[in-house]
């Protein structure tokens, strides 16, 4: 369990983490998002005493790590596939963690396989690639069997193999009763995995609720609705108060209704339904709305002006545009 | 498993409590010391440094012993044997600074410091595995420098013995000199948490500084600092023949652990309480 209590982290001038409080629970998936820069991994860094926090405090499982008596199996921590000597072993480096809380190196042979590391356990860590990185440290933090787990961007570099793996993996860790916490900044990772959010944006807490929560935030578009009877579709809605705008596929949207009330209203006048869907904000969409203007680094590509490229039709079609000859060349 | 039949609400994970011992983290340093090729090649690097001196000196020097006359006027057969020892106290230092530097450098101090968070218990077991490591492999090699650098000037009958007068010390003196210096690599790599940068610096204290303090003047008070300097401390440790300008062997070693303590604490300091 993980508790953070008004953290705030400064670097030099930058604000990196303000006031920052959430809780970690045990039993399920805690999902921490937010966009690249905007402070998670200096959160999970203060969370195992790496970095100090200039005010506020984290606490795992009642007090901070630093006093941890037994930190191996208080919390397991992937914060970098690189926080391994190169020129070790995968072994040797499990080996050497293991010995200083007097794990039985049975264990150490345990994890290696449970992350299927078994034929490169003897190379040197620094020739693994990306994902065996990912993959060793995901053994290290299980090394102790500890009963909370932190994983900053665990997928990244895995291929589908491999992050499947890891989502079921933090998904039986949360099922055993631990507390599991995991960053991304891919919403969709989040989706599939975490039960609850904490969404940061510039260091600031936006968002600390469930994901369903979250995702309802974000009012919904409106309705789908199909019916062969327009017009008296078109009447039913009016009389009930919604607004309806063809969506030129045949179907309309429904604004200001919800879809129990129109398809009560549908029934009340007899007009049959073939479609009556809830279009939800997607979970990217919920991100993109609640973080925007606190991404760190926003493209600039994103003004209303055409990107050349792309411009299907240019006023000058029998002469490739500039860019075009470069891109071709 | 239980879970299923007792009750549906997740309960919460009852870790088995695996706590951190300070045999736990010499064990783990010992390991991690033995399992890096660089540091490994570096410490026989340091012994090849010794040995190989110990025979080559005394067999250069023989050659250029006309008799045991020229033996008395004022070589020191010891420390004719043990020249090997000045080269590789800079190795040595090199490992002391790599062992801590390294793990800065690939990020493996943020799994250290992540597996016992107090941090001074990592640099404690460091600095004890790394004084035990080099007390025994490296006095090895001293002693067996001396013993074969003798047998070479015995041939000309200008050998030392140790029972004579001092040379056990001196020996000793050695290898108390190549410990302090790997310690001192390590307070300055936690300090400076890079290799290269470490390195140099240590080279230049202890190769380029003693020279330049050559340069000042006795007005300036250069005859003391030239005693008190970090370098020069062990100049009568290590030797049989004294020398009156610099301390006596008792103060020399005393001012020298200082000065070895002082970098190590600036090091365990810098450790405990900057971000890593």
């Amino acid at each position: 369990m993980i508790e953070a209590i008004g953290l705030r982290k400064v670097y030099g001038r930058k604000v990196a983490v303000e006031d920052l409080s959430f809780t970690v629970r045990p039993g399920i998936v805690t999902g921490f998002l937010g966009p690249n820069g905007s402070g998670k991994s200096t959160t999970m860094r203060m969370v195992v005493g790496l970095d100090r926090p200039t005010a506020g405090e984290v606490l795992v499982d009642g007090k901070p790590f630093q006093q941890s008596v037994a930190p191996l199996s208080t919390m397991g921590a992937l914060l970098d596939a690189k926080a391994v000597h190169t020129g070790r072993s995968a072994f040797r480096h499990l080996q050497a963690m293991a010995a200083t809380a007097g794990i039985p190196s049975s264990r150490v042979e345990e994890v290696i396989d449970l992350v299927g590391l078994r034929e490169v356990a003897r190379k040197r860590a620094g020739g693994f690639s990306l994902g065996m990185g990912q993959r060793l440290g995901i053994a290290s933090a299980l090394l102790g069997d500890p009963s909370t787990v932190m994983f900053d961007e665990p997928v990244n570099g895995l291929d589908p193999d491999g992050i499947l793996w890891i989502r079921h993996l933090m998904q039986d860790l949360a099922r055993e009763g631990r507390a599991v916490f995991v960053s991304s900044h891919l919403m969709s990772e989040m989706a599939l995995t975490a039960e609850h959010l904490v969404v940061i944006g510039r260091g600031r807490l936006i968002a600390d609720e469930s994901v369903a929560t979250f995702i309802d935030r974000v009012h919904p578009r409106g309705v789908t609705v199909r019916s062969p009877q327009v017009q008296q579709l078109h009447d039913v809605v009016r009389d009930a108060g919604g607004s309806l705008t063809p969506t030129g596929d045949g179907a309309f949207e429904v604004v200001g209704l919800s879809a129990e009330r129109i398809g009560d209203a549908a029934l009340a006048g007899g007009v049959a339904l073939h479609e009556l869907t809830t279009v939800r904000a997607s979970l990217e969409e919920a991100f993109m709305e609640l973080t925007a203007g606190s991404l760190e680094y926003q493209a600039h590509g994103a003004d209303p002006q055409p990107p050349v490229v792309a411009a299907p039709t240019a006023s000058t079609p029998q002469q490739p545009s500039r860019t075009e000859k470069e891109v071709a060349r | 498993m239980s879970t299923w039949t007792s009750s549906p609400a997740p309960t919460r994970y009852r870790a088995v409590e695996r706590r951190v011992t300070f045999a736990g983290l010499l064990r783990s340093e010992w390991i991690k010391f033995w399992s890096v090729r660089s540091v490994v090649v570096t410490m026989a690097a340091a012994f090849v440094a010794i040995v190989g001196f110990g025979v080559l000196l005394p067999l250069a020097v023989g050659s250029q012993l006309s008799g045991p006359e020229a033996a008395q006027q004022g070589l020191d057969a010891t420390a004719v044997s043990l020249q090997g020892a000045q080269l590789a106290s800079l190795i040595v230092a090199a490992v002391g600074v790599i062992v801590i530097a390294g793990e800065f450098s690939t990020g493996m101090v943020r799994t250290s410091f992540v597996s016992a968070p107090g941090r001074l218990g990592v640099l404690l077991a460091k600095a004890v595995v790394l004084a035990v490591t080099v007390a025994l492999v490296l006095g090895a090699a001293v002693f067996i420098a001396f013993l074969l650098g003798q047998a070479v000037l015995d041939r000309d009958g200008a050998g030392a013995s140790l029972g004579d007068d001092g040379v056990l010390r001196a020996v000793l003196g050695n290898v108390a000199m190549l410990v302090g210096i790997a310690l001192a690599g390590l307070g300055l790599g936690a300090l400076m948490r890079n290799s290269a940068g470490a390195i140099c610096t240590l080279l230049a204290a202890l190769f380029v500084l003693p020279l330049l303090l050559m340069a000042i003047p006795e007005s300036w008070g250069g005859p003391t600092l030239r005693e008190y300097y970090f370098a020069n401390t062990t100049t009568n440790l290590i030797a049989v023949q004294q020398h009156a300008d610099y301390l006596s062997v008792g103060a020399g070693l005393a001012v020298f652990a200082v000065w070895v303590a002082v970098l190590l604490g600036a090091g365990a300091l810098s450790a405990r309480t900057r971000d890593v």
